[in-house]
C-alpha cells in the first residue's frame, strides 16, 4: 500500500475517523497499532509476526535492563538485545550476500563449495525498525529513556507512517507522544497537507518522471548513450533519489500529524552543503543521527583516542552505513566513498593549507555536490563493473546520442533549484494559510492535487527506500 | 553561506504561536471532506481506475459500474475537463523535443525497456 494511491487514501481516511472518534488514549493506541500492522500486512502477512516479534523483544530487554541494578548484567542485557536484533537484520538483509561472498573466497582458496543460498525473502522496512529497537535498547541502558509500556513500544515500532521508510523517529521523540491523547492545532494540520501534497508533487512528478522518461534507460544501457546523456543522467539520479526519499519522508510527516504526533524533519535541502560533514547533517538525518550516536560514538569511541582511531571511525561508520542500504558491493564503496571525502576534508580543515588555499563557497558547494554525484552513480548501479561502464563513458563515450529532453533538464534544474529556498518556506506559507476558512484552504488544496495528478507518471513506483 | 547549521531536531509542523487547539478537529474535517469531494468531481477518472484494478469478483464488478457509472456523470457535467486539459499539456510537454520535431525513436525504445512502473489504474 504506497501512499500515493487511492487505496492508501481510503485507508487513511478510516485510520483518521477512528482515531478521532476514539475517547480513551489506550483504545486510540490500538486502532494504530492494529491498522499498522494491515498497512504492513498489505506487503506481506507473513512478516506481520516478525515485526511483533522484534518489538516484543525489544521491549523485554529494556523491561529488564531497566529492573536490574548490577551494571554488568545491565550491560550485557543491552548487548545481547543489540545482537538479536543484529542477527534478525543480518538472516533477512544479508544470508545469501554473505553465503555468496564465503563461496567466491572458498573458491581463491581452491575448494569448490556450491553456496548454500536460502533466497531470504526482505521484509520490507526491517533495516528501520530494527534500528529503531537497538536506539531504544541502547537509550534505556544509557538512561536516555525510561522503559515503556509494551504498547508503546509495538506502536512505536510499527506506526505505520514511517515503519516502511523512515524516518527513523526515536523512543525519546515518540514515546512521550503516545503517552498523551495528543490534540490537534490548525497549523499542524495546514503543515501535515502541504507537507503531504509537496511529497506527492516530488514523487509523482518529479521522480517518477525523471526515472521513466530518462534515469533508467541511460542506467540500464550506459554505452548506448553520449556524454551529455550520462552526466544529466547522474545529475538526474540525483535529482530523482531526493526527490523520492525526501518525498517519503514529507508525507510521512504530514500522515502523522494529522494523527496527531509529530515526527522530525529528515532533510533540509542537502544539495546546497558545502562539505560532506555538512551533507550528512542534511540528508536522511534520522539515519546519519543514528550512525553518529550509536555507531561512531557509542559502539566505536567517536573523536576519542587520536588521529588514526578517528579516521578508522568515520571509515568504518560509513562503510557499515553503506552496507545498510543493500547486500551489494556498489552500497559498501558508495559508503566508502563518503567514508574516505569525510576523512579528506577533516584532514583538510585541521591541515595549515586551509588558511592559505581557500575555495569560495560556490565552489565548495560545487564540489561536494559533484562529490555525491559520484557516490549515486555507484549507488545507482546495478554492479561496480556497471558503474565503471558508466564512468568511463562519460570520460570516453562511444555513441554520440543524446535523447535527454527539454522536460527532464527543466526537472533536473528545478529540484535543485529548490534547494535554494529558505529553510522554512514552507512553514511561512502553512502560518498564513492556517487562518482560511476550512473551504477555501480545501479548495486550493484539491485544484493542487488535480494539477499534480494532471502531471504525474501513469502508476506508482515503490520507493526507492522501501528495499533499504 | 547559511547562518547556522541546525544540529537540534526540529519538528517541521510545529508553527510558531500556535496554542489555541479549539475546533482544530472540525477544521480539519471540513478540509478533507471538501478536498475529497471536490476531487471525486473533478478526477473521477482516478476512483474508475483504481476499481478497476482489482481482480474481478462479484463486489469489484459492482464497484467498477458504481465508477464508471460516476465517471461518466462527471464528464457529462464537464467536470473532468480541467484535468483533461492539464494532461495533455503535459503530455505535450513530455513529447518535447530540443529540435521541435516528434518523439524520438531510440528514446522510445529505451523506454520501453525501462523496469515495469504499475499500471495507471494503480492510483
Amino acid at each position: 500500500m504506497l501512499f500515493p494511491t487511492l487505496s492508501f487514501g481510503l485507508f487513511f481516511l478510516l485510520v483518521f475517523a477512528l482515531t478521532w472518534s476514539t475517547t480513551s488514549n489506550d483504545w486510540r493506541k490500538l486502532v494504530l497499532l492494529v491498522a499498522s500492522w494491515i498497512f504492513y500486512g498489505a506487503w506481506d502477512w507473513r512478516f506481520v509476526p516478525l515485526l511483533i516479534v522484534s518489538a516484543v523483544m525489544n521491549w523485554g530487554v529494556a523491561a529488564l535492563i531497566a529492573r536490574d541494578g548490577d551494571r554488568k548484567r545491565r550491560k550485557a542485557l543491552m548487548l545481547g538485545g543489540v545482537v538479536a536484533n543484529l542477527v534478525m537484520l543480518g538472516f533477512f538483509k544479508y544470508f545469501d550476500f554473505f553465503a555468496e561472498q564465503a563461496g567466491s573466497l572458498l573458491e581463491l582458496l581452491g575448494v569448490r563449495q556450491d553456496p548454500a543460498l536460502m533466497q531470504v525473502i526482505l521484509p520490507v522496512g526491517i533495516s528501520f525498525f530494527t534500528f529503531q529497537g537497538i536506539s531504544y535498547a541502547v537509550d534505556v541502558y544509557k538512561g536516555r529513556v525510561p522503559a515503556a509500556r509494551l504498547l508503546d513500544i509495538l506502536l512505536l515500532m510499527s506506526f505505520f507512517p514511517h515503519l516502511v521508510a523512515g524516518p527513523i523517529v526515536r523512543a525519546s521523540d515518540l514515546v512521550p507522544q503516545f503517552q498523551q491523547k495528543p490534540q490537534l492545532n490548525r497549523g499542524m494540520v495546514t503543515m501535515g497537507l502541504l507537507l503531504i501534497v509537496w511529497g506527492l508533487f516530488k514523487k509523482a512528478v518529479i521522480a517518477s518522471e525523471l526515472a521513466t522518461a530518462f534515469v533508467d534507460p541511460v542506467f540500464e544501457a550506459p554505452m548506448m548513450h553520449g556524454r551529455i546523456d550520462l552526466i544529466l543522467a547522474a545529475y538526474g539520479y540525483a535529482v530523482q533519489i531526493y526527490c523520492d526519499f525526501s518525498a517519503y519522508s514529507d508525507m510521512a510527516i504530514g500522515i502523522a500529524a494529522l494523527l496527531g504526533y509529530r515526527f522530525p524533519r529528515n532533510f533540509d535541502r542537502p544539495y546546497r552543503s558545502a562539505s560532506l560533514q555538512e551533507f550528512w547533517r542534511r540528508w536522511h538525518i534520522s539515519l546519519s543521527r543514528w550512525l553518529r550516536d550509536y555507531l561512531y560514538i557509542d559502539a566505536l569511541g567517536g573523536n576519542r583516542g587520536g588521529k588514526a582511531p578517528v579516521y578508522r571511525n568515520l571509515m568504518l561508520t560509513m562503510l557499515l552505513g553503506g552496507l545498510w542500504h543493500g547486500a551489494a558491493w556498489t552500497f559498501v564503496i558508495w559508503g566508502g566513498l563518503h567514508g574516505a571525502a569525510l576523512c579528506v576534508e577533516r584532514w583538510w580543515s585541521r591541515a595549515s593549507l586551509t588558511r592559505t588555499w581557500v575555495l569560495p563557497h560556490w565552489a565548495k558547494v560545487a564540489l561536494t555536490f559533484h562529490v555525491v554525484v559520484l557516490g549515486w552513480i555507484f549507488f545507482r548501479a546495478s554492479s561496480f563493473g556497471d558503474a565503471i561502464a558508466y564512468l568511463g563513458g562519460i570520460f570516453a563515450p562511444q555513441v554520440d546520442t543524446m535523447t535527454v529532453t527539454p522536460l527532464v533538464v527543466a526537472l533536473i534544474l528545478f529540484g535543485l533549484t529548490i534547494h535554494a529556498l529558505p529553510w522554512n518556506a514552507m512553514q511561512r506559507a502553512a502560518e498564513r494559510l492556517r487562518s482560511l476558512p476550512a473551504p477555501a484552504f480545501a479548495l486550493g488544496l484539491a485544484a493542487t492535487m488535480l494539477v499534480v495528478d494532471a502531471m504525474r507518471y501513469e502508476g506508482v513506483a515503490p520507493f526507492i527506500y522501501f528495499r533499504f | 553561506m547559511e547562518a547556522r547549521i541546525r544540529d537540534s531536531y526540529e519538528f517541521p509542523t510545529d508553527l510558531a504561536e500556535e496554542a489555541d487547539t479549539r475546533g482544530a478537529l472540525r477544521w480539519t474535517i471540513g478540509v478533507i471532506a471538501t478536498t475529497a469531494i471536490v476531487l471525486a468531481l473533478t478526477n473521477a477518472g482516478a476512483i474508475s481506475g483504481w476499481a478497476s484494478s482489482f481482480d474481478p469478483q462479484p463486489g469489484v464488478i459492482a464497484l467498477v459500474h458504481a465508477a464508471d457509472g460516476w465517471d461518466e456523470a462527471t464528464a457529462r457535467l464537464g467536470l473532468g475537463a480541467p484535468h483533461a486539459r492539464l494532461h495533455r499539456a503535459w503530455k505535450h510537454m513530455e513529447q518535447a523535443r530540443w529540435s521541435g520535431g516528434g518523439p524520438v525513436v531510440e528514446q522510445a525504445a529505451l523506454t520501453a525497456s525501462a523496469p515495469e512502473q504499475g499500471p495507471a489504474s494503480q492510483r
